[in-house]
């Protein structure tokens, strides 16, 4: 059964008895944990940020229609430039594929929910405060960031961004990265934990064995975007020099970026074609075709697009060994990608194809990439490349790639799944005139670009006697096709919610998430109260969807990313801003804790699934190792700075001239103790002495303060001897970021130390209910392995 | 595993890092090449040990492993694409 003693759930039932239906409603809005209504939440909020980028893309183009036009000011169109970039690839595109990972993974693989249903609502609330504080930069002082999506150095210092608009753009994406991070571990877990009886891997559908595969490159992706921004921040901030230097600092960015960046497009892609490989397959009635080496070809297309990034620095300057390499791990791309085209292909041929709206949309997305893909070989080609970077060729390039093929594919799955989400019926003559306008409306924009290719990007306005004038206008013209052709979507959607019935299984798919049939929105907390939800009835269609009817709400996810948020905002506001957002912050998390401590938000056990290969891991340990995976992915791309910055720095220091090689080597033994100590607290209360782990968390609490302290004193010594206003040389930078960020992992394993005194105190723990010490001794001995590579290369190397 | 494997590993452990000090403060009078490749492999035996015991990574089912190592080549591999730009 579920808990209900949660004080939010006690106040929702409270407001039945006379209170208007809509607090009752925006409660349930606010404070679901519940999968589905959180997916609901991020396609709508998805939408939102589509919106206003699509707005900056109106005032983009019609800049552009014509040749020495002055409608946006040279500033002004950089920021329109930089933010429709980020907006539309990072909180449109990838949110939406996550609205569908939450909604319907779950249904596919037959759980009850998501691994952890509160930090599913944790990761969607980061989401959005991350693009409201992306969105305030437009007010601040110097306006929004207006260096490119890319952020390139040194565009992003001081010197070229004195505004706090960059600052605090890079606090959003620090945001938006710590929400994909949760959001990963919660999904990956889903997936690898929580698959129903007959639910094996190789049986998973499409969306979801895609949505695997997309989460992976979340996990190892965004660790990048995170250190590169906190490089960032400390530049601008701090006074290190990390993209300012001379010695490489600009193309340390496009390293630390495009290792995140270039992944990125297959984050966006990936969920989409997920979507097409099962749309195609329902609407040819056949199954997939070669289901096997698709899914193979997914997993190559994961590993590779790591090794193919280097294409976007060919005229950085970078070895020519190295562009060769990236040259052809880029050709080597498109293979896996044809098996993808073929078995969709195969998949049609000699399928009875019904062309219905999403079909009609999942081939404009195939169609579209095969356009964008081939375009791909040319970039691909390092001579090519010389000639095509930095022009619209490229723009047609990826238009074509990361947004027509993916917004193709997953507005097929809007139209596709429009019937499970509302149990109702669309207009499928509206759904057509939607994809007629928008198949030609995106082709009118982007194919003209493939012949500007003598056009630089980013250019605020050109030239009559360029000859660029005609195909800018064609491009104006579909844009004003395109983009309001999206209010049809909108249009279409909310008409649904008033249209007729949907049958229970409308496509006749042999998916899994249809076999519940179509249900409108439940209402979550309430439905059990018989409260509506504004949307329907609120009553599900079938008793097997009640499974996923019912979950807890909780005020806690929003408080702690709202806190979060506004300390991250802080970075460009001042330390009182800061101080506020960690109260904020600070009381989400207590809450949490609480809420845990007193066991106020508990999940029904789920019957045991297919679970290989983690059937013997418990699902909170394998969620850790997931973390630790990506935190190993951020640690190595500091690491990696560190070693390019050591390399190519004409100047290092000898070992022991900048830090004291004794203080080090008595923080390593403290840090090896505390390592071990831990460890003899795990092992106590294994053996039922909570006495024993109380004892060994409080040894293992003083020596990670003393380490602390250590490392805070060698700090105030080398501040010290910095000259007042100084840039911090580079390899002091790469120190300070470092062991700082090192030490606030401690910091972070010293208030789970206490969290973890408190409850054993309790008796929380006993020698059968132990795997929030286990777990956090993974976390601790992570951490100090970490200092056993940092130790060695700053102290003794 | 009782308590005396993590003691002795910490013991390992505690003797590697003076070492390691031994070494960089010159006690043993190495080459610098020598001393350096000697301190990267005392450093790498460390992580190994505290990875396979305090970690567990010896004791945990293949999967966990699987995704240890698979983060672990991503991380090195942001580590040596970032050091084959060298000489740009």
């Amino acid at each position: 059964m579920w808990s209900r003693t949660c004080f939010h759930d006690r106040k929702a039932r409270g407001h039945l008895g006379g209170v208007s239906l809509n607090t009752v409603w925006l409660k349930r809005w606010l404070f679901t944990t519940n999968h589905k209504d959180v997916g609901i939440l991020y396609l709508v909020t998805s939408f939102y940020f589509a919106f206003l980028a699509g707005i900056l893309a109106f005032l983009m183009r019609t800049q552009l229609a014509f040749p020495s036009e002055t409608f946006l000011q040279p500033p002004q169109y950089n920021e329109a430039v930089t933010m429709h970039g980020l907006i539309m690839v990072l909180w449109f595109l990838s949110p939406l594929g996550i609205a569908f990972a939450n909604y319907f993974v779950p249904l596919q693989i037959g759980a009850a929910d998501v691994a952890f249903a509160r930090l599913n609502a944790t990761s969607y609330w980061m989401y959005v405060f991350s693009g409201i504080t992306a969105f305030a930069s437009f007010f601040v002082p110097g306006g929004s960031p207006a260096s490119g999506w890319t952020n390139y150095s040194p565009l992003t210092s001081l010197q070229f961004s004195p505004g706090s608009g960059e600052t605090l753009g890079a606090a959003a994406l620090i945001v938006l990265a710590a929400s994909n991070t949760v959001g990963t571990v919660n999904i990956l877990v889903t997936i690898l934990w929580h698959r129903a009886r007959g639910v094996s891997f190789v049986k998973l559908p499409m969306f979801t064995m895609f949505t695997f595969w997309t989460m992976l490159q979340f996990l190892w992706a965004f660790p990048s975007l995170i250190a590169g921004l906190i490089m960032l921040e400390a530049d601008r901030l701090l006074g290190t020099s990390f993209f300012t230097s001379t010695a490489g600092g600009s193309i340390l960015w496009d390293h630390v970026w495009w290792f995140f960046g270039h992944p990125e497009v297959y984050i966006v892609l990936l969920p989409a074609f997920g979507i097409v490989a099962g749309i195609i397959a329902t609407f040819s009635g056949r199954p997939v075709y070669a289901r096997k080496p698709l899914f193979a070809a997914v997993g190559i297309v994961v590993l590779l697009s790591y090794m193919v990034y280097g294409h976007h620095m060919f005229l950085t300057g970078i070895s020519l060994t190295e562009r060769e390499v990236f040259t052809i791990n880029t050709e080597m791309i498109s293979v896996p990608f044809g098996v993808l085209m073929l078995s969709f292909i195969g998949t049609l041929y000699k399928g009875a194809v019904k062309l219905t709206t999403p079909m009609l949309f999942a081939l404009g997305s195939v169609v579209i990439f095969v356009i964008g893909g081939l375009s791909g070989v040319f970039n691909s080609s390092l001579a090519l490349d010389i000639a095509l970077r930095g022009t619209y060729f490229v723009v047609a390039h990826f238009h074509y790639v990361m947004v027509g093929a993916s917004e193709f594919g997953l507005f097929a799955g809007i139209y596709y799944w429009l019937p499970k989400m509302t149990g109702r019926m669309y207009n499928e003559t509206l759904g057509k005139i939607h994809f007629i306008l928008s198949f030609v409306g995106f082709n009118l924009i982007f194919f003209p670009m493939f012949f500007l290719e003598s056009m630089p990007r980013r250019i605020v306005t050109y030239a009559a006697s360029t000859g660029w004038g005609p195909a800018n206008f064609i491009a104006t013209v579909g844009a004003f096709i395109f983009i309001p052709s999206q209010l049809l979507l909108v249009y279409n959607m909310g008409m649904t919610l008033r249209g007729p019935r949907a049958p229970a299984n409308p496509w006749n798919s042999t998916d899994r998430e249809w076999a519940s049939g179509t249900s409108m929105p439940h209402a979550v907390g309430a439905s059990s109260h018989g409260i509506g939800n504004g949307l329907g009835n609120g009553v599900p269609h079938s008793a097997s969807e009640s499974v996923h009817e019912a979950s807890p709400l909780s005020t806690r996810p929003i408080i702690l990313c709202l806190g979060f948020a506004v300390s991250m905002a802080g970075l460009a506001f001042g330390l009182p801003v800061i101080i506020v957002g960690l109260v904020i912050l600070a009381g989400g998390v207590v809450g949490w804790a609480w809420d845990d401590y007193r066991g106020r938000f508990r999940l029904p056990e789920e019957e045991e699934g297919e679970r290989w290969p983690f059937s013997k891991v418990p699902k909170d340990k394998l969620a850790m190792w997931t973390f630790l995976g990506s935190e190993a992915v951020l640690f190595g791309v500091l690491l990696g700075s560190y070693a390019f910055i050591r390399v190519n720095f004409p100047y290092w220091p000898a070992p022991g001239s900048l830090h004291d090689i004794n203080v080090g080597s008595v923080d390593t033994i403290i840090v090896i103790t505390s390592s071990l100590t831990a460890y003899l607290g795990l092992q106590s209360i294994k053996a039922g002495s909570k006495r024993g782990l109380i004892g060994w968390l409080g040894v293992t609490l003083l020596l990670g303060i003393l380490s602390l302290a250590i490392k805070g004193s060698e700090w105030y010594g080398l501040v010290q001897g910095l000259a007042p206003g100084a840039q911090i040389g580079l390899p002091l930078s790469s120190y300070f970021v470092t062991t700082g960020i090192h030490s606030a992992h401690v910091l972070a394993g010293m208030f789970l130390i206490i969290y973890l005194v408190k409850r054993a105190a309790t008796g929380g723990f006993s020698a059968e209910r132990y795997g929030t010490v286990e777990n956090f001794n993974l976390y601790w001995s992570f951490v100090n392995c970490v200092w056993l590579v940092v130790f060695p290369l700053f102290y003794l190397l | 595993m009782n308590n005396t494997t993590p003691i002795a590993v910490w013991s390992y452990l505690v003797v590697a890092t003076l070492f390691e000090w031994a070494l960089a403060k010159n006690f043993l009078s190495l080459s610098t090449i020598y001393s350096n490749i000697l301190i990267a492999a005392l450093a790498a035996s460390q992580i190994l040990t505290v990875a396979m015991v305090f970690l567990r990574l010896k004791y945990e089912p293949r999967g966990i492993v699987g995704i240890a190592a698979a983060s672990l080549f991503f991380a090195v591999l942001a580590v040596v694409l970032a050091l084959g730009s060298i000489g740009h």
